[in-house]
């Protein structure tokens, strides 16, 4: 096995988790998930030569992925809202926090990608501020905006009792404006 | 710094990240403010449990061994520079079957890839087949039956080698309706021309000996081959000397010239009745 064979299983070994996970939220399916994770190792493999800082083999990893669900698998599992309501909804209540993975990942579906990303790393605790704007190709601002919104949005779908009968209820493409209110629209900076 | 600023500040805020917000003055305000001590606490709360829940995902447990399977299978190359995506292609034979059925990202993306691939495989098959077509087609038909008959009786048999075969393939036969005895030697090449000729001479009681000339030619070679079908049923023409007539039998064109004008041409035709 010759030098770049043995860093990609190594590699593999480190991050074929944790590239799932992210893989399974970003996309909202399974099989997906393991698709694009496997893409990712094979285009790894087939540009190995393109990493130049071995120190950033993780965060390159995960940036094929999102360049792959960008370029490839978009669209295939039933995502995406188109917009989103700007926040403004009440503190969370503790006491409502009763839902589930799956409510979760509807809500999460019905995000737009550029929310969804920053949001699913963030939560990972895997990554930095830079490195997740560095993947997303913006300015460490624009993450962190689009982060606060996300989270916002988030906050707003799990904490509201009738939208989130709603999120659990509809199909996630069904989702775009659900329980939506007259404010401006949520879009990427 | 108002309550909204304060809660969304801290809930950016991450230790040890350089990038992340100061949080000095936020952490002031949700001290002095009751409203955001419980709105921090809840969504520190629920940033636990969300996070809890976005990393609990269950692995497939021979996940790993599918993609070491699959990286070992696989062929670093072409590279799809295209579309500047980052795709890389995997020799699917060589993709062990464990792989390639449930990797079916592998499948979709290659899918367009193996659309276009395949798109100029058969555009270039094409493209390929029509040149090997246009190399082994028979030649189109480029001469008219005049033509053949005027260049075959403006050369003389010394000059014709010894006919071998035609080009097209075509097998050479006598004509089944016309009396053949008169054809004495070998069939000679006409000239360029993808013809047979059969020099023969006949007697002649009133005068010189009759020459005359059976040509033979695919009918494909020709872009007005007779619709007679027999030499009895063909009609007479003139060509200098010759007096001449054409018909069609199977693939083959014979042409039967003869000097003495149409009445030795009359006679032969009585032979062949
Ligand atoms: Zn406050």
């Amino acid at each position: 096995m010759d030098s770049s064979a043995s860093k990609l299983a190594d590699l593999v070994e480190r991050y074929y988790a944790l590239l799932y996970r992210y893989a399974c939220r970003l996309t909202g399916c399974e099989a997906d998930a393991e698709d694009l994770t496997q893409h990712a190792f094979l285009t790894a493999q087939a540009k190995w030569h393109q990493l130049q800082d071995e120190s950033k083999a993780k965060s390159w990893l995960f940036t094929i992925a999102r360049n792959a669900y960008l370029k490839e698998l978009r669209g295939t599992c039933r995502i995406v809202t188109a917009e989103l309501d700007e926040f403004s909804g009440p503190a969370p209540d503790s006491g409502r926090f009763d839902f589930d993975s799956e409510q979760l990942q509807t809500v999460l579906n019905s995000l737009p990608e550029e929310f969804r990303t920053p949001l699913i790393l963030f939560y990972f605790e895997e990554f930095s501020y830079r490195d997740i704007a560095e993947q997303m190709d913006v300015p460490v601002g624009t993450v962190m905006s689009r982060l606060a919104r996300a989270k916002a949005y988030l906050r707003q779908r799990l904490t509201a009792p009738a939208a989130a009968t709603i999120a659990h209820r509809l199909p996630a493409a069904t989702l775009s404006g659900a329980g939506s209110r007259a404010a401006a629209p949520m879009r990427a900076p | 710094m108002n309550c909204q600023t304060a809660r969304q500040t801290l809930e950016l805020v991450r230790p040890h990240d350089a990038d992340a917000p100061a949080s000095d003055e936020a952490e002031r305000h949700v001290h002095d403010c009751l409203d955001c001590q419980t709105a921090v606490r809840t969504q520190r709360e629920l940033d636990e449990k969300i996070g809890g829940i976005f990393r609990d995902v269950t692995v497939p447990a021979d996940l790993k061994e599918r993609l070491l399977a699959g990286i070992a299978s696989a062929q670093p190359a072409a590279i799809d520079e295209s579309s500047g995506s980052q795709v890389c292609v995997v020799a699917e034979d060589r993709v062990p079957a464990r792989i390639v059925a449930p990797v079916r990202v592998s499948r979709r993306l290659w899918l367009n890839k193996y659309v276009l691939r395949i798109s100029a495989g058969v555009a270039a098959s094409l493209v390929g087949g029509f040149c090997l077509w246009l190399a082994v087609r028979p030649a189109p038909p480029t001469l008219t039956l005049d033509e053949v008959t005027t260049q075959v009786l403006d050369t003389a048999p010394t000059a014709m080698p010894r006919f071998t075969s035609f080009r097209r393939g075509t097998e050479l036969k006598l004509p089944a309706t016309m009396d053949v005895s008169p054809l004495g030697g070998a069939a000679l090449q006409a000239g360029d021309l993808d013809a047979a000729v059969y020099v023969f001479k006949m007697s002649n009681r009133a005068g010189p000996p009759i020459e005359g000339r059976l040509i033979v030619i695919p009918a494909a070679a020709l872009i007005d081959p007779p619709t007679a079908v027999s030499f009895l049923a063909g009609p007479t023409s003139y060509k200098a000397t010759y007096c001449t007539t054409a018909w069609t039998e199977g693939k083959l064109v014979y042409i039967c010239c003869t000097t003495g004008g149409e009445t030795v041409l009359q006679r032969l035709k009585r032979l062949s009745v």
